[in-house]
C-alpha cells in the first residue's frame, strides 16, 4: 500500500526532471492516466508534448507505440488488418499500433473525420470490432492525442461530441525563461528520457486506478460538483453545459487528483485543480469561439460558485 | 510603440453595461441638453470602445486634463454657472464622458454606473410624467445590471443574464420601496426644489392683441383638467376664467398695473361649485378656474391668490403640475361696489384713437340711457352687422376696433371682445376684457374635464349697476356655435391637417391614456404629506407621527428582507447545520482580512491563503482546516479522532484574533494574497 504510494511520489519526481517546469501539466496528466481517461495536448509544435508522452510511458513501465496523423491515413493503419493465411487457409489479425498500452496520436486533427472516430471508438469500447471479431485492447489503455490549435488547413478540428471522449484537455505553453536556458542546454530530448527509468509497471498502474476508485467522495463534495455544472447549465453565456458524463469524467478526475494529493477524500480543492483541463473544452461559449474563452469560462464558473460549508 | 488593451478582456466584457448604463442616462437628458453635450458623451463612448475593440490609444492623463478643463469651462460659460439643474446635469454628462476616456477597471466601472444614477435623479428631478416611467424604470435595471456585471465574472460575460438578474432583483425589492414611498415620514413642503430654467409653454399670456389667441388654437396641448366635486356646468357655462386684461392702447389689451387685493366673496343664490383643478406647467404662473371664482381652498403644497378682478394667481411660476381646489359661483353677484380707481381703470380709453367707433358708441348710447339696453344695443349691432367669424381674419390697422368694425367685419373672439369692451367704455361702461378657456372635453375613464390650449377664449365683463360685473361674450352673438363647439369644429378641416384625435378611436385611446397620467400625477407625483395622513387615516392610524411611521418602515423593511433571505437561502440550498456557520463566520472574517473570495475556496487553499496575511496564525489556521476538511470530505474512518464541537469551538476562539489583528496591523498586502491563490 505504502510502496505504492512512494512509487508513484517518486514517478512524479522523475518525471519533473525531464519535463522542466511543467508540474501542474504533469500531474494532470498522471491524474488523467489514473482516472482512466484520455489525454489531448493542444499546443504548438515544439514545446515539448512527444516528449511528455514518451517519459510517461517510460516511468509508468507501459508500452508505448506512436502514430503521426495524416489526411490520408486509414482506419485500418490504426486499429490493425486481417489479413488471409494461405498456411492455415483462416483470416489471421494483424493488430495495428492501436494495440499498446500508450498510443500517442500526434495531430490527431489532420486526420480524416473517419479515421480519427474509429481511433475515438476504440478510445471509448478499450476494444477493436473487426470483420465480425472483437479484440480486446491491453489494460492499461491510454491515448495521448495532440492537436496544433494554430494550423486549420487542412485539417478536421474534432467535432463537441469527439471531444467529450477527451477526460481532460491540456496545453504546455512555453517554459520560463530560466528553464528555457537549461532546456537549450541540453542536446536533445534523448538527452533527458533516455535516462530514465520505469519506476512503476502495468500491474501498479492498474492497483493505482483501482485505487483512484477507493477514495471517498463526500456527499458536500457531490453538492459543490452539482451546482458547477448546474451553473453552467443555467449560464446563458455558454451554448451547451456540463453533461452528466462530463459530471461523472470531473468526479473521476478529482479523484485521482486527490489521490496525488495524499487526500483520502476528494476536497474541492481537487476539483477546482482539475475543471479546467476537464471542462475547458467541453464548454461551448455563445458567439466568438477564440482558444481562450473556455479557459475564462471556468474561471468565471469557480468565481460563481460557492464552496459550501 | 504597442499598445496595451485598456483593461483585461474579462474586466473590459464586464464594462460594457457600465457603458450602456452610462450612454443611457446621457439619453434621458439628450432632448434638454445642448446638442454638443450628447455628441461628447458620443464620442467619448466610440473612442472608449474603439480602444477596447481595435486598440486604439486611450488620451494621454495631460489631454485628459485639458479636456476636462475646456469643457467645466464651456459649461459654465454657456449657462452661466455651474450648479442647478440643467448646468449641472451638463456638467455630469461631460465629466462622465471623460471617465470613459480613463475608465480600466471596474473600480472605474462603478463610478460610471454611480454617474448614470445620478443623471437618473436629476432626470426625475426634471420631468416626472408618466411617459418618463418606461425609460426610467430602464435605466434602474441597466445601473443595476451594470453593478451585477462589475460584481461577478460570470455575469460580466453575458449582458442579457444581467439584466435577467437585475429585473429579479429589482422586483424584490420593490415591494420595499412602495411600502417606503407609502410609510416613510415625509415633509410638509418639498425636501429640495428644482431650479427653474426658462422654457417657451404655449398658454395665455397677460397681454391681447388681433392674432395672439389664433395661434393657441392649433395647439392640442392641455391646459388644465377639472375635477368636480357634485354637478358639473352645461356646456354653455363652462367658461374657464384666466388673467383679465384692464389696458387698453387701441391694439392690445394688457392687464396693467392696477393694485391687486384679495377678492372679497361673491353673493348671489346660485350655491357654489367646488372644482379640483391640476394645472399644467404654463410658465406664467396663470390658474383657471371656472368662471366666476368665489374662494380658493388655502392649502399649504400650492400658494394661489384671488385678485381683486378675480383672476387666479400662483405666486410662482410652477414647473410641473400642480394642484388647487377653487369654489365657484355660476351666477354672481357682487356684494361691494365698484371703487372709484377700478371705475377709472376699467373706463379708461386711448386717446385719439378708434374716432369712429367712439362716435358710433355715442350714438347708441344716446338712444339708450340705461346700461343694460345699451349693451344689448351693442350686441344687436354686432348681431346684425354681418360680422364673419373666422380664424384667419385679415390683418388689422393700428386703429384695430375700427378696422374690424367698419373695414373687415372679419374676426374672432378676440376681435369682438376688445371691440365690445372699447365700444362699452366709450359709452361709460366700466368694461374690461377676461381671457380664458371655453369648453372642455369630458374624460369618462378618469371623471374630469380636460381643457386644451386649443379652447382659448376671450369675452368682456361690464359693470351694471344692479348686479355688479356681468359676463357677456359677444362671440356667441357672431358665431352663436361657439358656445356649443371647441374652436376647431368651427374650422376647416385642412387648418388642423386631418388631426389624429379627430378619429374616436384615438379619442378613446387619448382619454385613457390621459386619465393613466392624471391618476400617476394626482396619486404618485402628488402623494405628500396630506395624501399619507389620510391613507393612515383609513388604515386605522390616524395620529401616527414620525416616529411610528418609521418603526412602521423599519418593520416592513426587516420582514421584507428576512423574506428575501430566506428565499435566497433556499435557492443556494446551503445548510446550517453549526459547524457550517462557525465555517462561513471564519470565511466571512478571512474577507475582511483581505483573503479575495473565500467563499469560493476550499478548506485547505482557504487556509493557505489566510496564512498568508496572518503568518502568526498559520498553524492554526492550517489545522482546523485539515480537521474541517476531514470531516467534510474524508471516508468515515478518518474523521474518528475528530469532535465537530470541539472545531466549532476552535474556531470560535480563533474569529477575535483574526479581528484584532485586522484592526491593528493592516493586512500585508491583500492583493498578494489574491495572486497567490490563483497561482
Amino acid at each position: 500500500m505504502d510502496r505504492l504510494a512512494a512509487s508513484l511520489s517518486a514517478s512524479l519526481a522523475a518525471l519533473d526532471r525531464v519535463i522542466l517546469g511543467k508540474p501542474v501539466q504533469l500531474r494532470l496528466a498522471l491524474a488523467c492516466l489514473l482516472a482512466r481517461g484520455h489525454l489531448l495536448l493542444e499546443d504548438v509544435p515544439g514545446v515539448g508534448k512527444t516528449t511528455l508522452a514518451q517519459a510517461l510511458a517510460q516511468v509508468l513501465g507501459l508500452a508505448t507505440q506512436r502514430v503521426q496523423f495524416t489526411s490520408d491515413l486509414l482506419p485500418a493503419d490504426v486499429l490493425g488488418v486481417s489479413i488471409f493465411d494461405r498456411h492455415s487457409q483462416a483470416f489471421e489479425f494483424r493488430p495495428g499500433p492501436v494495440f499498446t498500452q500508450l498510443l500517442l496520436a500526434d495531430e490527431v486533427n489532420r486526420a480524416s473525420p473517419r479515421t480519427q472516430s474509429a481511433l475515438l471508438e476504440a478510445m471509448e469500447e478499450q476494444q477493436v470490432s473487426l470483420d465480425g471479431s472483437t479484440h480486446a485492447l491491453p489494460a492499461p489503455f491510454f491515448v495521448v492525442a495532440t492537436q496544433n490549435p494554430l494550423e486549420q488547413a487542412g485539417t478536421y478540428p474534432l467535432p463537441e461530441s469527439q471531444l467529450d471522449r477527451f477526460l481532460m484537455r491540456i496545453s504546455l505553453g512555453y517554459p520560463a525563461p530560466a528553464l528555457e536556458r537549461e532546456v537549450l542546454q541540453d542536446s536533445g530530448r534523448h538527452a533527458r528520457t533516455g535516462g530514465l527509468e520505469a519506476v512503476l509497471d502495468p500491474a501498479a498502474v492498474l492497483a493505482l486506478q483501482a485505487r483512484v476508485g477507493e477514495i471517498h467522495v463526500a456527499p458536500l463534495l457531490l453538492d459543490y460538483v452539482q451546482a458547477l455544472i448546474a451553473h453552467t447549465r443555467r449560464d446563458a453565456t455558454l451554448q451547451l453545459g456540463l453533461s452528466p458524463r462530463a459530471g461523472q469524467g470531473l468526479v473521476r478526475a478529482a479523484r485521482a487528483w486527490a489521490l496525488l494529493q495524499g487526500h483520502s477524500g476528494v476536497l474541492p480543492e481537487d476539483v477546482q485543480a482539475v475543471l479546467p483541463a476537464v471542462a475547458g473544452h467541453r464548454l461551448v461559449p455563445r458567439g466568438h469561439r477564440d482558444r481562450d474563452a473556455g479557459r475564462d469560462v471556468v474561471a468565471a464558473l469557480l468565481a460563481a460558485v460557492p464552496v459550501p460549508a | 510603440m504597442t499598445v496595451a488593451a485598456p483593461a483585461p478582456a474579462s474586466t473590459e466584457r464586464a464594462l460594457r453595461l457600465p457603458f450602456a448604463a452610462l450612454a443611457f442616462g446621457v439619453l434621458l437628458h439628450a432632448d434638454r441638453m445642448p446638442l454638443w453635450c450628447s455628441l461628447t458623451a458620443l464620442a467619448a463612448l466610440i473612442w472608449r470602445l474603439g480602444a477596447g475593440q481595435t486598440r486604439w490609444r486611450l488620451p494621454p492623463i495631460w489631454l485628459r486634463t485639458i479636456l476636462t478643463l475646456a469643457l467645466v469651462v464651456l459649461v459654465g460659460s454657456l449657462f452661466r454657472s455651474l450648479g442647478g439643474l440643467t448646468a449641472g446635469s451638463a456638467l455630469l454628462i461631460t465629466m462622465g464622458s471623460l471617465k470613459l476616456l480613463e475608465t480600466r477597471t471596474v473600480r472605474d466601472g462603478r463610478i460610471l454606473v454611480g454617474t448614470a444614477l445620478f443623471l437618473l435623479v436629476a432626470a426625475c428631478l426634471d420631468r416626472q410624467g408618466l411617459a418618463r416611467l418606461p425609460l426610467y424604470a430602464a435605466s434602474t435595471v441597466l445601473s443595476v445590471a451594470a453593478l451585477l456585471a462589475l460584481g461577478s465574472s460570470a455575469i460580466g460575460a453575458s449582458p442579457r443574464l444581467a439584466v435577467l438578474r437585475a429585473g429579479r432583483d429589482l422586483a424584490f425589492a420593490l415591494p420595499f420601496a412602495i411600502a417606503c414611498f407609502l410609510f416613510f415620514p415625509r415633509f410638509a413642503g418639498p425636501l429640495w426644489g428644482a431650479p427653474e430654467g426658462s422654457r417657451a409653454i404655449t398658454g395665455l399670456s397677460d397681454e391681447m392683441s388681433p392674432g395672439s389667441i389664433t395661434e393657441l388654437a392649433i395647439s392640442d396641448e392641455i391646459a388644465f383638467r377639472v375635477r368636480f366635486d357634485g354637478r358639473a356646468p352645461s356646456p354653455r357655462q363652462r367658461y374657464w376664467r384666466g388673467p383679465v386684461l384692464h389696458d387698453f392702447d387701441g391694439f392690445t389689451w394688457r392687464r396693467g398695473s392696477i393694485p391687486r387685493f384679495q377678492a372679497a366673496p361673491l353673493a348671489g343664490d346660485g350655491g357654489t361649485l367646488k372644482q379640483d383643478i391640476t394645472l399644467e406647467p404654463n410658465g406664467r404662473g396663470f390658474a383657471f378656474a371656472l368662471d366666476t371664482p368665489d374662494s380658493v381652498e388655502p392649502s399649504a403644497a400650492t400658494r394661489i391668490l384671488l385678485d381683486t378682478d378675480r383672476q387666479l394667481r400662483l405666486l410662482r411660476a410652477p414647473s410641473q403640475p400642480v394642484r388647487y381646489t377653487v369654489f365657484s359661483r355660476l351666477d354672481p353677484q357682487d356684494a361691494t361696489a365698484l371703487r372709484a380707481w377700478q371705475r377709472k381703470a376699467d373706463l379708461d380709453l386711448p386717446a385719439r384713437s378708434n374716432p369712429r367707433s367712439l362716435a358710433l358708441a355715442q350714438a347708441l348710447r344716446d338712444s339708450n340711457p340705461r346700461d343694460a339696453d345699451f349693451a344689448q344695443a351693442a350686441l344687436g349691432y354686432l348681431r346684425r352687422g354681418d360680422f364673419r367669424y373666422s380664424l384667419t381674419p385679415p390683418p388689422l390697422q393700428q386703429d384695430s376696433v375700427d378696422d374690424l368694425l367698419f373695414r373687415t367685419r372679419e374676426g374672432f373672439c378676440g376681435h369682438f371682445a376688445s371691440a365690445f369692451a372699447l365700444l362699452m367704455r366709450a359709452g361709460g361702461v366700466p368694461a374690461r376684457v377676461v381671457t380664458g378657456y371655453l369648453g372642455g372635453e369630458w374624460n369618462g375613464y378618469g371623471g374630469y374635464f380636460t381643457v386644451r390650449q386649443a379652447e382659448a377664449h376671450a369675452w368682456t365683463e361690464v359693470w351694471l349697476e344692479d348686479r355688479g360685473w356681468t359676463r357677456i361674450d359677444p362671440t356667441t352673438v357672431v358665431q352663436p356655435a361657439r358656445l356649443e363647439a371647441s374652436l376647431r369644429t368651427l374650422l376647416p378641416d385642412e387648418s388642423f391637417g386631418g388631426s389624429l384625435l379627430q378619429a374616436p378611436w384615438t379619442r378613446s385611446l387619448f382619454d385613457y391614456w390621459d386619465a393613466g397620467n392624471q391618476w400617476w400625477q394626482r396619486r404618485v407625483v402628488g402623494f405628500n404629506l396630506q395624501s399619507q395622513r389620510g391613507l393612515l387615516d383609513r388604515i386605522g392610524l390616524p395620529d401616527a407621527d414620525y416616529r411610528l411611521l418609521a418603526v412602521l418602515c423599519a418593520g416592513v423593511a426587516g420582514l421584507w428582507l428576512s423574506l428575501v433571505a430566506w428565499r435566497l437561502r433556499r435557492e443556494t440550498g446551503l445548510r446550517r447545520d453549526p459547524l457550517s456557520r462557525a465555517w462561513n463566520e471564519l470565511r466571512e472574517a478571512l474577507a475582511r482580512g483581505g483573503v479575495a473570495s473565500p467563499q469560493q475556496a476550499g478548506p485547505l487553499d482557504l487556509a493557505r491563503r489566510g496564512a498568508q496575511i496572518w503568518p502568526d496564525l498559520g498553524p492554526q489556521l492550517e489545522s482546523i482546516a485539515r480537521d474541517y476538511a476531514n470531516l467534510r470530505y474524508a471516508a468515515e474512518g478518518a474523521a474518528d479522532g475528530i469532535d465537530a464541537q470541539g472545531l466549532r469551538h476552535r474556531i470560535r476562539l480563533l474569529l477575535p484574533r483574526l479581528r484584532r489583528s485586522t484592526m491593528h496591523s493592516k493586512p500585508a498586502d491583500p492583493e498578494r494574497a489574491t495572486r497567490s491563490a490563483h497561482r
